[in-house]
């Protein structure tokens, strides 16, 4: 072959290189993964699925439950499953740590309610465990976490998100998720409605005429109206709503979008003198016959000692008797669960609001102003109107005035998007509606063991007197020869009960030493020595008497100082002569060595040359 | 026609040394310095170059120069038809080893071109950037043709003005760029951690066995002695060329650049890791790892990174290119002697790489299986070069072709010593030390090992008679 012909070939082979060369600087989306599922709406088939594949893939942070298992009907009443998933480490105990609720989807139409909860799960199970990570390739770390502020000044915002949070709160929090508590109306609503087009079903598929069929005109109950906290107090009030339509808060009408379920006409504690056959207008006979005599009201409505044992309404539906089934309320009644929750969030749609309790009436809870600061905080995060329910139009029998009134949570409502996006937003705004909402899910996480003690202590708001850590690492080398000293500063030491520093030689269990005080604010350990090599991870747990943790560094364990374990012989000016005198034999040798074979060799050749002559 | 030799002992020094520095001496070396105890690495890596590395090297020059036949031929020659199917083993070992090195040498160009067009710039994410690589087969298959072509463009022009021009060109320039890396690396703040890692020996580690065998490993490896590279070359040479002081040259030639690269990875990994622990993961992270990745992560964090960067990673393509070509050149030697012309010779071991070296293009699995099964080949191939001079007599070898009138230096006893107990000796307890490692970490690329050698080794041994006939004696016959 002549070399023209080599170089056709060498030019061919570099065209066919090009696409090689060109795709050379592909860099990393900075978008998760996951987002790509959030490119349109979930329906209940596609949800139930991805949630089992979830669970399958992460068994060591996720467990999924069927909640209408739990129900006397044992699925929705089209046969559905309300699907509720908890993520946490050690996921079958349940552990001394601070537990939220996040629900969507009481409401059939409101779509976006479903996919923010959905897109938390992701995030969480996506997150988890993974090392800080540069996220948008710009050489920092975890620069702009997700608070729905620019926190780097380079224009793009919550681009580079801090997984050791996620990580954390999976090890720190126990985060149920019920992301879509109304299968059977979100099915529904999806074949009647369209995207951005408004309207749609809002109620669950009781078949209230009993006609053995589903429609529109006479069935469904309101799921946010069939709580039993103060049950049907506002019935048949007229409320004028936010987009200026006049509708019935709480209806005792079927056919009412906001039919609030049938009476209980059960004699929930047993105490009924008379027992009247089914057709006999019981209603008329409730008090004296002592059937619902002590309607949900933390009052005793029939001075008998206890409070609130014979319901009036609510609970009525699988999917209310869902939630009930693991949310512990303060006197365990019937059928409720045994799950403490902190703080609740459910989502709903649109109005852009945070809304907090009460909802059946005007007057403030004694937690007002620590609900008013708790969700101006998450409000920094969705930029939303922080209200009271009662100021936004009365209601009753709302999921957030049970979990107060019954269970003491301190619960929001979230009211997604605007009325221009109405219930059926066009799925462009499924991603950003979640990313905006996200940081409101962690905020609550995060800082729920704070909510806890404020409102346990009546704090007017969440910036109650806490423990707090000063400390800098800086050494990041010891010698297999040394211990590691850790001296912290703890500011207001009066309020610490204990001060812990916690270590791990393989990243995983972390050993306990407590510090001890040396005065000043000052406490000190001594983290043993350890084989040269090894690298040590610590972190610093200063914990106050309610039982607030506060770390250094701020998420523990999921991002823990370290520092590495060296050779006794690496540091000091023995080891710099050392490695001098090293470095001059090695070189010795190896470049004496080539220089003196050199020098025969160039000898031998002048010798053989001159000998050639 | 004249018949094409090395011009110069120069020109065959400088080949000799282009196939010992490859890869592994910029990407292996520093790691396993690092990693195994600094300075009592480095002591125990020098001790095996004399003991084991030198002595082959000599060994392999003998033969060669001796037989002027290819490995085959050299083996048929010495130890007649019996023992033929060691010199194809060693042939053989070679070539498959090339058929996934092209690979690996086109990872290197993609990542210099990559490094040149500022594709390492501040941020990006090295971890994704190379696994979405070599996850693209395409691309990796796109840059392995572009390394074949250039390993055959070279060969098929010959010896002197293919393979010795070549390195001619390319062994001085790379080792001019791997300088330019190591003095700029020497520059960074924590350089000095660097060379401490390299060279402050953890005494403890000389009462580590697993540190004298990745010492003894490195240096066999590196310095390619048992790979019939040296043979080949040899073939080349004048008839009165000295073997023993260029055995000598090239070990230390190889070792020197061995340290300067050292110098270069490790300052620029402990120098500009945020901590030694960071640059230990660096160290951890395998060769591929550690280059790519880490390396690639920390050129982009500086300014003048992306330069150094193209300068790191032309100089391990030239590394890559001039061992790839001794690696072809075994092979090609080979052919003709079984009667090819050369240029037909090389087309067909261009093309063998080019399709062999597919799956390994586009799996990097299949690549690390061979690069396990094959590397280990060398062993063998070792042991058998140590076994043609044990066979003839190591004392009478050594007076026959190694201390000749040529020789510019006397080779003494200690050469018999250790071909004849040392040697053997070196190669058992690597060779059970690796398998049983193999066997540990992963029981299935053991079975591959043993399924693919087994094949090999019977087919090589059943129609040895046929390699007999068609390397060598088809040969002398027409002489005759
Ligand atoms: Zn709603």
């Amino acid at each position: 072959m002549k070399n023209s012909h080599m170089l056709v070939v060498l030019l061919i082979v570099l065209s066919v290189a090009f696409p090689a060369f060109q795709g050379m600087q592909d860099s990393a989306n900075t978008a998760p993964s996951f987002e790509e599922l959030f490119s349109g709406y979930f329906n209940y088939t596609s949800m139930s699925i991805e949630l089992h594949k979830i669970a399958s893939e992460h068994p060591d942070i996720v467990r999924l439950y069927d909640l209408t298992k739990n129900t006397e009907y044992g699925a929705t009443w089209m046969g559905r499953a309300v699907w509720a998933v908890k993520i946490s480490d050690n996921p079958d105990m349940e552990e001394n740590e601070p537990k939220i609720l996040v629900v969507g989807a009481h409401h059939a139409r409101e779509w976006m309610s479903y996919e923010v909860p959905m897109y938390l799960i992701y995030y969480l199970v996506d997150n988890y465990g993974k090392p800080p990570t540069d996220n948008d390739n710009d050489g920092l770390v975890d620069e702009d976490p997700i608070d729905m502020k620019d926190n780097d000044n380079d224009g793009l915002i919550d681009e580079d998100w801090s997984e050791a949070q996620a990580t954390w709160i999976v090890n720190h929090r126990e985060i149920w998720v019920i992301p879509m508590l109304n299968p059977d109306g979100v099915e529904y609503d999806h074949q009647i409605s369209n995207l951005g087009v408004n309207g749609g079903w809002r109620k669950n598929c009781r078949d209230n005429n009993k006609n053995g069929v589903f429609d529109e005109q006479f069935d469904g109950v309101d799921l946010n109206r069939n709580y039993p906290y103060m049950w049907a107090r506002n019935r048949y009030m007229q409320v004028i709503s936010r987009n200026g339509i006049a509708i019935t808060a709480d209806s005792s009408n079927p056919a009412s979008d906001t039919y609030h379920g049938p009476d209980d006409n059960y004699d929930d504690d047993g105490d009924a003198l008379v027992h009247a056959p089914d057709w006999f207008p019981q209603h008329y006979i409730y008090d004296w016959n002592k059937i619902d005599e002590d309607p949900v009201d933390s009052v005793d409505n029939d001075n008998d000692g206890l409070v609130d044992e014979d319901k009036d309404g609510g609970f009525s539906e699988p999917e209310t008797q869902a939630i009930r089934s693991i949310v512990k309320t303060l006197d365990d009644e019937e059928g409720t669960g045994n799950i403490s929750f902190s703080i609740s969030l459910s989502y709903h749609s649109f109005g852009e609001l945070i809304v907090y309790p009460w909802g059946y009436t005007y007057d403030p809870t004694p937690d007002d102003s620590l609900f008013k600061d708790l969700g101006a905080r998450m409000a920094r995060y969705n930029g939303y109107k922080v209200i009271k329910g009662s100021d936004l139009y009365l209601t009753s029998g709302d999921l957030d005035d049970w979990l107060y009134g019954a269970a003491h949570t301190l619960p929001f409502t979230i009211e997604l998007n605007s009325q221009e996006d109405g219930f059926h937003p066009m799925p462009e705004k499924i991603v950003p509606t979640c990313r905006l909402n996200l940081g409101v899910n962690l905020y609550a996480a995060e800082y729920a063991d704070v909510a806890d003690e404020a409102k346990s202590i009546n704090a007017k708001s969440m910036n109650i007197p806490l423990p707090s850590i000063e400390y800098e690492h800086t050494k990041d080398i010891a010698l297999c020869t040394e211990d590691y000293r850790v001296v912290v500063r703890v500011v207001n030491e009066s309020l610490a009960k204990e001060v812990v520093l916690w270590y791990s030689v393989d990243g995983w269990r972390y050993n306990r030493i407590n510090m001890s005080s040396i005065g000043g604010g000052y406490y000190e350990a001594y983290i043993p020595r350890q084989e040269a090599g090894t690298v040590v991870r610590y972190y610093i747990d200063v914990c106050d008497s309610f039982g607030v943790h506060i770390y250094s560094p701020k998420y523990a364990e999921a991002e823990a100082y370290e520092y590495f374990v060296d050779y006794d012989i690496g540091h000091g000016p023995g080891a710099i002569f050392m490695m001098a005198v090293m470095i001059i034999l090695v070189c010795g040798i190896i470049y004496g060595g080539l220089i003196k074979t050199l020098n025969i060799a160039i000898k031998a050749e002048r010798r053989k040359i001159d000998g050639g002559r | 026609m004249a018949e094409d030799r090395f011009t110069s002992r120069w020109g065959f020094i400088l080949a000799a040394l282009g196939a010992a520095i490859g890869t592994g001496n910029i990407w292996r070396f520093p790691r396993e310095a690092a990693k195994y105890g600094g300075g009592a690495f480095i002591v125990a890596w020098i001790i095996a170059l004399f003991l084991w590395s030198i002595p082959l090297l000599m060994t392999e020059f003998a033969i060669g120069r001796k037989t002027r036949k290819s490995v085959i031929g050299s083996f048929a020659e010495f130890l007649g038809e019996k023992y033929v199917w060691m010199g194809a083993w060693i042939v053989f070992v070679s070539t498959a080893i090339n058929f996934y090195y092209s690979v690996v040498m086109g990872w290197t160009i993609r990542y210099f071109f990559l490094s040149a067009s500022g594709g390492l710039y501040k941020g990006v994410n090295t971890s994704s950037l190379w696994y979405s690589f070599i996850s693209t087969p395409y691309k990796v298959i796109a840059f392995h043709v572009i390394a074949v072509l250039l390993g055959w463009f070279v060969v098929r022009r010959g010896v002197s003005k293919g393979i010795e021009l070549t390195n001619k060109i390319l062994l001085p320039s790379l080792l001019f760029l791997i300088t330019v890396a190591a003095i700029w690396s020497l520059t960074l703040p924590n350089a000095i951690n660097g060379l401490k890692y390299m060279f402050i020996p953890r005494v403890h580690m000389f009462g580590n066995a697993e540190m004298w065998i990745h010492a003894l490993a490195q240096s066999a490896w590196s310095c390619s002695a048992g790979m019939g590279m040296a043979i080949t070359y040899a073939v080349y040479t004048k008839k009165r060329e000295d073997v023993a002081l260029n055995a000598f040259i090239v070990g230390f030639g190889n070792n020197s650049a061995s340290l300067i690269a050292g110098v270069a990875v490790l300052c620029t990994l402990f120098g500009l890791s945020p901590t030694i622990a960071d640059a230990y993961r660096g160290i951890e992270a395998g060769s591929s790892g550690l280059t790519f990745i880490h390396l690639a992560h920390l050129f982009s964090l500086m300014p003048v990174g992306a330069l150094i960067a193209a300068i790191f990673f032309l100089s391990m393509s030239f590394a890559a290119l001039t061992s790839l070509i001794s690696g072809f050149e075994i092979a090609i030697c080979s052919l003709m002697d079984a009667g090819f012309e050369r240029k037909r010779a090389a087309n067909y071991i261009a093309l063998a790489t080019l399709l062999f070296g597919l799956p390994s293009a586009i799996s990097i699995s299949v690549l690390e299986n061979q690069d396990a099964v094959w590397s280990l080949g060398l062993l063998p191939s070792g042991l058998f070069i140590s076994f043609i001079a044990i066979k003839y007599g190591a004392s009478k070898f050594r007076s026959a072709f190694i201390n000749t009138e040529d020789s510019d230096i006397f080779v003494g006893k200690w050469w018999d010593l250790i071909i004849c107990l040392l040697l053997p000796a070196e190669f058992f307890i690597m060779f059970v030390w690796f398998m049983a490692e193999v066997v540990k970490t992963s029981p299935l690329t053991f079975a591959t090992l043993v399924i693919q050698w087994g094949t090999v080794m019977f087919l090589l041994v059943r129609f040895r008679k046929k390699l007999y006939s068609i390397f060598y004696s088809r040969k002398e016959g027409k002489k005759k």
